[in-house]
């Protein structure tokens, strides 16, 4: 099972570094010019947290893409692995794909909001904290879980398919809010709230999520991917 | 005498394809040939045995266990290798061995380069510009280095050059000195076959035509020519197919002792070479339609 | 030991095997207590299946010819001069049965059959 997360990193352990250096740097660059041009945007930001939510996820299945290229998940389930174990590391790996990509945005944030002497946005002070960040990840991996075994059913086409949806619906989303002057307002708002009920109200959210993927979505994607033909 | 493999009844509806009740079993310590023709199903037999395909009927046992109750530990004693490997392909052998390798706990390095030095495979190229028979011979090294009992492979001398699949048929005879080894391969070349293997299974439309020792086949069939006045409705029935020409016929018998007493000495007889069985059941299905 | 064996023969490959050890064992070839190689050695030497050579093996096993000693391998078995003496006898009875069968055919006399015969035995001679 390690060794089934572990192959993936060092397969691609050059592709997760650039991926993850561009999000960075994408970061960076995008904040600290926003910033520099006159000292934050509301839209501006709303476009910021679109993107790093998409390049996030895209990153995310950095995997699957490479597995579905080359159809090595026949060869891995010839090595002396249960499919089951298949199925939760790739969950783990995309999972932990996803963490390292948001805290490539947070670094590259701060290092924007750095480059600007410190001046962040106003009104936005939630992004330079991790809480929001962490939700912004929590809120990802809760739609994996059900986006996952919709792929083991059917695989990367429609699978993808369920992905552009959700990524559609995160655009109109954004598109909605932009009549909303007050939006960054009600994330504070939001963030504040968690606040006040600091750690514990964030450990609840990781906790929930946690018993909906081992409970609910992964031993789902395991039934579905026990009886499908492989390398066909 | 315990058998590494035992396939009973198993069947699978592939849509336009179908696995009918194939049954075999493959003693501990022999290689054992699978034959049939482009589409007899021998792929689909072999990913079952792997659990890549699922069947719908039937059982397979491995090492004297359900193949999917202990499946981990079945593969853990078994060497695979694929018609076409699908690796990473931008990786180099060694860095592939280097993710293969830590899934073994039997993983044993002096095999591994013995193989690499004796193929005289490079380690720093990456896969995507091997060789077919390279590719071929990285596969067989890397499903052969964690000292497995039962060596699984699809095809592995299609593609190859003559010479080539020659050592890889010596190196897998050599591999047989062990006696608690066993092999199963597939190959629609049938000199392969006829040159290692030990038992011969002969697939044909999803179908097992026979499961026996190559001695069986060789002293069973043989090819019969003579004047076609010797074949008529009752002659024939001794027959696999017959076909006749101008100047005389050529047919498949499977019973040779019974078709000499029938036909005496006014027919000729030869050896029947596993193309020439392929090739009247073929003929035989052709006309049963 | 040696062993040739031919693919294109009709004489069953076990059979080639069997006759050839048998051949070197009353030729005196072959000693008594000389190891014979594994079932498996001979048939990875000879590029034959495992089961030919096992089957070669049982019918001289079968004969008394060798014996098998559970883990140590398989030997020429201690021979009975005068049997061996009987079975070449007898060999060579079967072949003359054939010769004389194909002499007949061919209308081949007793008298000429006897001169082939002696022709053969002076070359072999000188």
């Amino acid at each position: 099972m390690v060794q089934l997360i572990l192959k993936d990193f060092r397969v691609h352990a050059l592709l997760v570094v650039i991926c993850l250096a561009a999000l960075f740097a994408a970061s960076t660059l995008y904040i600290a010019l926003v910033l520099l041009s006159g000292n934050g945007f509301k839209t501006e930001l709303m476009l910021y947290t679109l993107i790093t939510i998409l390049s996030s996820s895209a990153v995310s299945l950095l995997f699957f893409i490479q597995d579905e290229m080359f159809k090595t998940d026949a060869v891995f389930v010839s090595l002396p692995v249960s499919r089951k174990q298949l199925v939760w590391s790739k969950y783990i790996s995309s999972i932990v794909l996803l963490l390292l990509a948001f805290t490539a945005h947070f670094f590259g944030f701060q290092l924007g909001v750095v480059i600007n002497n410190g001046v962040g946005f106003e009104g936005a002070v939630v992004y330079e904290g991790p809480l929001l960040w962490c939700m912004l990840l929590l809120a990802v991996v809760a739609f994996k879980s059900y986006a996952f075994p919709l792929y083991f059913k059917f695989g990367m086409a429609t699978g993808g398919m369920v992905f552009s949806v959700f990524q559609l619906l995160v655009v109109i989303a954004f598109l909605y809010s932009l009549q909303f002057e007050t939006w960054t307002d009600q994330i504070n708002a939001v963030v504040v709230w968690a606040e006040q009920r600091s750690l514990g109200g964030l450990f609840g959210m990781l906790l929930c999520l946690v018993v909906l993927l081992t409970s609910g979505s992964m031993p789902l994607s395991a039934q579905l991917f026990k009886n499908k033909n492989l390398g066909t | 005498m315990s058998n590494t493999l035992e396939i009973s009844n198993l069947s699978k509806n592939y849509g336009d394809f179908q696995l009918k009740d194939v049954s075999f079993t493959l003693p501990t310590g022999y290689i054992m040939g699978l034959i049939g023709p482009n589409g007899a199903g021998k792929t689909t037999v072999i990913k079952t045995i792997m659990n890549l395909v699922m069947k719908d009927k039937g059982e397979v046992q491995l090492f004297g266990k359900d193949h999917r109750d202990f499946e981990i530990e079945a593969k853990k004693r078994i060497g695979f290798v694929y018609d076409t490997p699908n690796y990473y392909e931008h990786l180099s052998l060694k860095r592939l061995k280097n993710v293969i390798a830590p899934f073994y706990d039997r993983w044993d390095e002096n095999i591994f380069m013995d193989l690499v030095g004796r193929f005289e495979i490079p380690l720093n190229k990456p896969l995507k510009k091997f060789s077919k028979g390279m590719a071929m011979k990285s596969s067989i090294a890397l499903a052969l280095s964690h000292h497995a009992e039962f060596i699984v492979m699809d095809e592995p001398t299609s593609g190859l050059d003559p010479v080539v699949r020659r050592e890889m048929l010596d190196f897998l005879r050599n591999l047989m000195e062990d006696e608690k080894k066993s092999i199963l391969f597939s190959s629609h070349i049938t000199t392969d076959i006829e040159q290692v293997a030990d038992y011969i299974t002969f697939m044909h439309k999803g179908k097992v035509v026979f499961s026996k020792t190559k001695d069986a086949v060789r002293e069973q069939y043989a090819l019969v020519k003579g004047g076609n006045e010797l074949i008529n409705e009752a002659t024939k029935q001794h027959f696999v197919a017959v076909r006749t020409g101008a100047y005389g016929f050529e047919g498949l018998t499977d019973d040779v002792s019974q078709t000499k007493k029938i036909l005496s000495n006014s027919a000729i007889y030869e050896k029947a070479t596993l193309e020439d069985i392929m090739f009247f059941n073929n003929i035989k299905t052709k006309a049963e339609g | 030991m040696k062993i040739i064996i031919s693919n294109a023969s009709s004489e069953p490959i076990y059979e080639q095997i069997s006759r050839q050890v048998k051949t070197q064992i009353i030729s005196g070839d072959l000693q008594e207590g000389d190891g014979l190689p594994s079932i498996r050695k001979l048939a990875k030497e000879l590029y034959i299946s495992v089961i030919t050579t096992k089957r070669a093996y049982e019918e001289l096993e079968k004969e008394g010819f060798i014996d098998t000693v559970g883990g140590k391998g398989t030997f020429v078995a201690v021979q009975n001069k005068e049997l061996l003496r009987e079975k070449k006898m007898k060999s060579i009875e079967d072949m003359m049965g054939k010769i004389v069968l194909e002499a007949h055919k061919l209308g081949v006399t007793h008298a000429e059959l006897k001169e082939m015969l002696d022709i053969l035995f002076d070359s072999k001679e000188n």
